[in-house]
């Protein structure tokens, strides 16, 4: 081991002196560049190419998904997952409505906090985003063919999930915890009992082949704050690691009351043997209730199931499946280095970065190094499972991602820096300012057994001055950092949506072969969808009227529809006809008190107008789509209640 | 194998490589037509089929027809192209034709089919090119966008710019099979003819005729040269008393005289005198590009026909004046000449040394 780490601290110093002498050598050689240094030689990506990575960054609480373009930073596209968006009609539309169904009713909000890329074997395989809803418990998962979100899952018995959804290596499970313990199930109790009343959940959910989501159990854990995660991966693979506050179980001041203890813990799941508990019928089924939404990519049509059971283990009566790490002080990130035996933690209170072995941990199982026990479960001692602590991480150190090459970034929040330091001699190596209060970081792969490197990215929460001002609220930002050349370099700074909580990122080519130019209009079939302009019509029941639309470059049929009476609810139901790449239409209508529809090549979407006068009513198409969208535009006549105007239209 | 009349077993296997060759077209488009437009960066196409017009991708053609009918241009129904339904039973008979042609291996048979198949693709052609005529010209008058004078008919070959779009047509691989087909048997038909009918014709006398493989190779080097020239490079005949010599303007009107040469591209330049043609090389006249292919004259037995200038023999003689001055004569046989020369004394001279005498006397 000593031999090894002189080996490394030589092959380090000639690493910096061949650096050196390279910079050297090209500063002698280009003196009177001024771009030089500055990094713009490496962001630029020129008009008309492509940049070279797809970022994944999460719209915090703006609940969305931000797409960008590393290394240009350019936003690529909004992908609308948890909030209503009316730019598109998503939670407005008869069809997207559904996703946003809970237990608690229609939520027309979330925050999303962690993206997480689909993995196989490990490395991103770029088939699915998943992210968390972490105020209503939920974890929806994005198709990257459509860049769409397809599915919607919420996690009842829990309450704020953070710790999600933190995948398995090869997308085995999407994970979720609770953030805030609560009395579960449900029931009306003194805050003031929170020890003896309030428990936690680990959730495991189970995504099939086809990216179905599913409760597979829950584990109930102690009541303590449930706050980060990663899974295991090659030999860890099987086991998922959960960070732990509040071990204290304070309910009131958590800022002192939870920071109290020297050290909290790291829960090590082994889920392998929880699925041996449940097929042992150790599992109960708890009564409860939650929703689970899926698009049906037939009918192009949320569907909105619920499902009142779930499989709950208590470690108390499954010896094996739950450990705890003990951790200084209040971790937060928990982060898998790519062999999968190191476990970094983040501890956010502590001088220092706690990193764990996985082989240790499990040697100290096997010799029951044991220091405690909270609720059957096993508390393992500090030093029988530590592996090293790096020294001097910056203050507040929160989060860890790896760049494949033996070092270690890790992200501090107090300190504004990223400090990179060597995973085994847990030496830091260099370090870097950001500006200002970096969360999460994210190297591009750097959370997989397969890291892309080339670049940590920041995701800053506060940026003051670093942009032209805007008011009271500013922009949050991501910053791109170079880690090619050995020493961290700053790039570019880039605003972004929400707040930039998380993000992932994979090579362009992954994703954008799969990438889906529209939909196949043979294979539409939504109840309400026409084929051709032939099969416009409209149906009147009671008064409900159906105006079953098409939209082609560029005009609707019908565009005039009379018969519409006061009080009525009128549906239309539009198909886009076209079958050309980025040839949407859109649909608005004067006065409506909902949102304006988006419809896709190939796709249908129905949108509600409930006229509440009489007159004629002028719609149009609202997204830009030929020479003559200006003339695609209709009427829609509206008659007072009672009235014999027929329903007719004009084809 | 020798009795007279049967095809070689060579054009026997082209005529079976034809038979197969024409069968491309139920495989590949015959032609294919590109669009490409500032929107549309990957480009739009059309791929005509022998029995369907298909888009280059899944909903071209519903794209292409949607995008016409702004400018008022018909959709393209293939459904209402008489031809995609019956062409393909002619290209089926060609080949199944063209089979029987190798299996029966007549020569009369191989020329008839020759003449046929090229008679159905220049039908075809033409009618495509009026498909295409109609397709771009028939508008109609209530479409959105109108530009006068403007029609849209896309190109056969090459290239076009239709408003913003740049329009492309070549053959397409079933066509360029089907072309290359009807060229094999072209090749048989001129080996079988050209080469080996006249050898057979004169092999009593023949020493020793050209080996097949050379003959084939003669041959086909021959039509090849032709399909590249893809004109013919024989002079056109001088209209006495009607044309003007290219150098001295002056109207041809003496028959017994008279040159003309033919450049690389096919097109013939007319001369009153052999000294004129001489002369307007001497000083470079342009020939639109083009070099020299061959030389031609009057000569004085012949009156009127041009013949090679390299197997004449020319007189230059006082006694025979020639239209500007030189006394040149040209005769096709050198027995003519010499019986001249005793009546009217002179030098014999062959196409080198004549060029050379009438560039040293312009010279003086």
């Amino acid at each position: 081991m000593k031999v090894d780490l002189r080996m490394r601290k030589w092959s380090v110093l000639v690493g910096v002196v061949a650096v050196v002498a390279a910079l050297s050598v090209y500063c002698a050689q280009k003196p009177t560049s001024t771009v030089m240094g500055s990094g713009a030689d490496k962001v630029y990506v020129a008009p008309g190419t492509y940049d070279d990575f797809y970022a994944f960054m999460s719209g915090g609480f703006s609940g969305q998904v931000g797409v960008y373009g590393l290394p240009s930073g350019r936003l690529l596209r909004v992908v609308p997952v948890f909030s209503q968006n009316a730019e598109n009609a998503w939670g407005y539309s008869e069809e997207t409505k559904p996703m946003l169904n809970t237990s608690y009713g229609f939520i027309p909000w979330d925050d999303a906090h962690h993206p997480k890329l689909s993995q196989t074997n490990g490395i991103a395989d770029g088939r699915w985003l998943f992210i968390n809803g972490n105020n209503t418990p939920r974890i929806a998962r994005l198709d990257l063919s459509t860049f769409e979100t397809d599915e919607i899952i919420e996690i009842p018995n829990a309450g704020g999930n953070h710790a999600s959804p933190f995948i398995t290596m090869n997308t085995e499970y999407a994970v979720s915890s609770t953030r805030f313990s609560l009395p579960i199930p449900q029931k009306d109790v003194a805050i003031s009992t929170y020890a003896e009343n309030f428990k936690g959940t680990i959730s495991f959910v189970k995504v099939a082949p086809d990216g179905r989501m599913s409760i597979a159990f829950q584990i109930l854990v102690p009541g303590y704050n449930y706050d980060l995660a990663h899974a295991g991966k090659g030999p860890s693979h099987g086991w998922s690691f959960f960070t732990t506050y509040n071990t204290e179980q304070a309910n009131t001041l958590l800022e002192v009351n939870a920071s109290q203890y020297d050290k909290d813990y790291i829960a090590a799941v082994n889920w392998k043997k929880a699925e041996e508990y449940v097929a042992q019928g150790k599992a109960k089924d708890w009564p409860t209730k939650y929703y689970h939404n899926y698009m049906n990519h037939e009918t192009q049509t949320t569907v909105s199931e619920v499902i009142n059971t779930v499989k709950v283990l208590s470690p108390a009566d499954c010896p094996g499946l739950v450990y705890y790490l003990p951790t200084p002080k209040s971790p937060h990130g928990v982060d898998v280095d790519p062999t999968g035996e190191y476990i970094a933690a983040g501890g956010k209170l502590a001088t220092v970065i706690p990193v764990h072995s996985f082989t240790k941990m499990l040697k100290a199982i096997e010799d029951k190094a044991f220091v405690g026990e909270v609720d059957g479960i096993p508390v393992l001692d500090y030093n029988a499972v530590m592996a090293g602590e790096v020294q001097n991480p910056g203050l507040g150190p929160l989060h860890t991602e790896f760049d494949g090459k033996g070092f270690a970034y890790t992200s501090s929040f107090i300190s504004s820096e990223i400090v990179k330091w060597n995973v085994g001699t847990w030496e830091v190596v260099d370090r870097i300012p950001v500006y200002y209060s970096i969360g999460h970081l994210m190297v591009p792969g750097g959370d997989t057994m397969k890291p892309w490197g080339k670049y940590v990215v920041a995701l800053n929460k506060v940026t003051k001055d670093r942009y032209l001002p805007t008011g009271p609220e500013l922009t949050q930002s991501a910053q791109l950092i170079d880690i090619e050349s050995g020493k961290m370099n700053m790039l570019l700074d880039f605003p972004t949506i929400g707040e930039p909580h998380y993000a992932q990122a994979i090579p362009a080519d992954i994703v954008m072969k799969n990438s889906k130019k529209y939909f196949d209009l043979s294979a539409n079939k939504h109840p309400a969808a026409i084929k051709s302009e032939a099969e416009a019509r409209l149906e009147r029941k009671g008064s409900d009227v159906h105006v079953y639309m098409s939209t082609i470059r560029t005009h609707f049929m019908p565009d005039n529809i009379e018969g519409v009476k006061v009080g009525d609810t009128v549906y239309f139901h539009v198909t886009n006809l076209e079958q050309d790449w980025d040839v949407p239409h859109g649909f608005a209508i004067i006065g409506n008190q909902n949102a304006e529809l988006l419809v896709m090549p190939g796709q249908t979407r129905t949108i509600t107008w409930k006229p509440d006068r009489e007159g004629v009513f002028p719609f149009y198409c609202t997204d830009f789509c030929s020479a003559l969208h200006q003339e695609m535009s209709g009427y829609v006549r509206v008659s007072p209640r009672g009235s014999n105007v027929q329903l007719s239209s004009n084809k | 194998m020798k009795q007279r009349s049967r095809m070689s077993r060579l054009s026997t296997v082209a005529m079976i490589a034809t038979g197969v060759l024409l069968l491309g077209v139920f495989i590949a488009p015959l032609w294919v037509i590109h669009l490409k437009a500032p929107q549309y960066p990957q480009g739009l196409g059309i791929h005509i089929y022998i029995n369907k017009i298909d888009g280059a991708a899944p909903h071209d053609l519903q794209n292409i027809n949607g995008l016409n009918h702004y400018i008022g241009m018909a959709a393209i129904e293939p459904g209402e192209i008489p031809e995609l339904r019956f062409m393909q039973y002619f290209a089926i008979g060609l080949s199944v034709l063209a089979l029987a042609v190798a299996v029966l291996r007549r020569r009369w048979f191989l020329l008839t089919w020759v003449v046929v198949a090229i008679a159905l693709s220049g039908l075809g052609l033409y009618d495509f090119y009026k498909w295409e005529y109609n397709y771009g010209h028939n508008l109609n008058p209530d479409a959105a966008i109108k530009i006068e004078g403007m029609s849209y008919q896309p190109p056969m070959f090459g290239t076009k710019q239709l408003l913003n779009f740049h329009t492309t047509a070549w053959p397409g691989v079933g066509g360029a099979l089907a072309m290359a087909g009807v060229m094999l048997a072209v090749l048989a038909a001129g080996y079988e003819f050209l080469i080996r009918f006249r050898r057979e014709r004169t092999s009593a006398r023949a020493r020793s005729g050209a080996h097949p493989r050379q003959a084939a190779i003669i041959s086909a080097g021959f039509f090849a040269l032709l399909a590249a020239a893809g004109c013919s490079r024989e002079p056109k005949a001088i209209a006495f008393n009607t044309d003007a010599c290219e150098y001295c303007d002056m109207t041809i009107s003496n028959d017994r005289y008279g040159a003309a040469l033919v450049t690389s591209k096919g097109r013939t330049y007319k001369f009153d005198s052999i000294e004129c043609m001489v002369e307007s090389q001497m000083e470079g006249e342009e020939l639109a590009g083009a070099s020299v292919h061959a030389h031609y004259v009057v000569t004085y037995e012949f009156k009127g026909e041009l013949r090679e200038a390299s197997t004449a023999t020319y007189l230059v003689s006082e006694g025979m004046p020639s239209p500007m001055g030189a006394n040149i004569t040209a005769f096709s046989n050198r027995e003519d000449a010499e019986h001249v020369q005793h009546v009217k004394p002179g030098e014999l001279l062959d196409w080198e040394a004549v060029q050379e005498y009438a560039r040293n006397r312009r010279r003086e």
